[in-house]
């Protein structure tokens, strides 16, 4: 099951999922595009099941001697941690706006959202 | 002798295409060449037999293990490919090496650099700058480097030169000698003449035929008829 997940990072994940992870910094911008992170977390995933299918990734995966259920496993893992990362980074900026910079011009006259706890849902 | 492969009453429905009762083995050390037409249902009969497709019934046992219960160890004493390299078109193949070798508790690095050299490969290209003789040679590799007890190929000579074919069928003999048994699909009737032990011969979904080389050619010769001569008569009967 390790080799598979190591193999679902190594070779089959799109690039574009590793650095739209980094759009989680758009939590540090006041107003609505806070929101905007998830979207472009969400879209590195699309490109990664964009590039299994371009490559061919099942027809490899059937080579291996895994089962069936286990590839579709790792793919689950894999989205799980991106998400998971996304969303730490997210927490940290959030933590991070609520305490260091909460008197910040920006920060304070904000209307529409802004990062609290409810925003991390 | 063991049965390496025991197929039973293998049935797959599709709406166009039945695979009808294909039963048949593959014994130890033994050369098995599969032959039918296209469409016949050769790649569905493999596909069935490693479960990549789920079959309507029958069932697969691999050195007298059941399929469906142990499929994690008898995939990994068995070497499959699928004809040419479909797959990673963008990724250079020393890292699909890499990453394919960690599956295998058996993988054989010094194996696989003899195939290299053997097939000539260049490692640093991908397979989209391969010729398709060589994305073939490339599949190859990888089913060859673990030391399988049994190879399933699906097609392995076709795309290939004549030079080449006749490389890998030598290099089939040579790992029949090690207790290697092969079941591998062709179209190709010369490669049967030139290495298999038995013939398994499929048409329109059922077999027609199973038995060794010598008993096929007895049975269905007549006159001074060669196997390829055989096969296209056979064929030919079906349809008339």
């Amino acid at each position: 099951m390790i080799n598979l997940i190591r193999k679902e990072f190594k070779l089959s994940a799109h690039i574009l999922s590793y650095l739209f992870i980094s759009f989680g910094l758009m939590t540090f911008i006041p107003g609505y595009p806070i929101l905007v992170g998830v979207f472009f977390s969400c879209l590195g995933i699309f490109q990664s099941f964009q590039s299994y299918r371009e490559s061919n990734d099942i027809a490899y995966s059937i080579l291996l001697p895994v089962t069936k259920k286990d590839i579709v496993k790792a793919k689950f893992i894999f989205v799980c941690t991106i998400e998971l990362l996304t969303f730490l980074l997210m927490l940290m900026i959030t933590i991070i706006r609520m305490t260091l910079l909460k008197d910040v011009d920006a920060y304070v006259n904000n209307p529409l959202l802004t990062a609290n706890l409810v925003f991390l849902g | 002798m063991m049965n390496a492969i025991e197929i039973k009453n293998i049935t797959k429905e599709y709406k166009t295409f039945k695979l009808d009762n294909v039963s048949f083995n593959v014994e130890e050390g033994h050369i098995v060449g599969f032959i039918g037409r296209n469409g016949a249902g050769k790649t569905t009969t493999i596909k069935s037999i490693l479960n990549i497709v789920k079959a309507n019934s029958g069932n697969v046992k691999f050195f007298n293990l059941e399929l469906k219960d142990h499929e994690n160890i008898i995939k990994n004493q068995i070497g499959y490919s699928n004809g040419t390299t479909n797959y990673y078109p963008r990724k250079k193949l020393i890292d699909i090496i890499n990453v394919t070798k960690t599956f295998y508790e058996n993988w054989d690095d010094r194996i696989m650099n003899e195939y290299k050299d053997l097939f000539q490969l260049d490692l640093s290209k991908t397979p989209s700058e391969l010729s398709e003789g060589m994305k073939v040679k490339f599949n190859l590799l990888l089913a060859l480097s673990h030391h399988a007890k049994v190879l399933i190929l699906d097609e392995p000579t076709s795309g290939l030169d004549p030079f080449s074919r006749d490389e890998i069928l030598e290099v089939f003999i040579e790992l029949k000698k090690r207790g290697t048994a092969i079941l591998f699909s062709t179209h190709i009737t010369s490669d049967l003449e030139k290495c298999a032990d038995d013939i398994v011969y499929i048409s329109g979904g059922k077999i027609v035929s199973s038995c060794s080389k010598e008993d096929f050619i007895k049975k269905h010769k007549s006159n001074n008829e060669t196997l390829e001569n055989i096969i296209l008569r056979l064929e030919r009967e079906k349809h008339d």
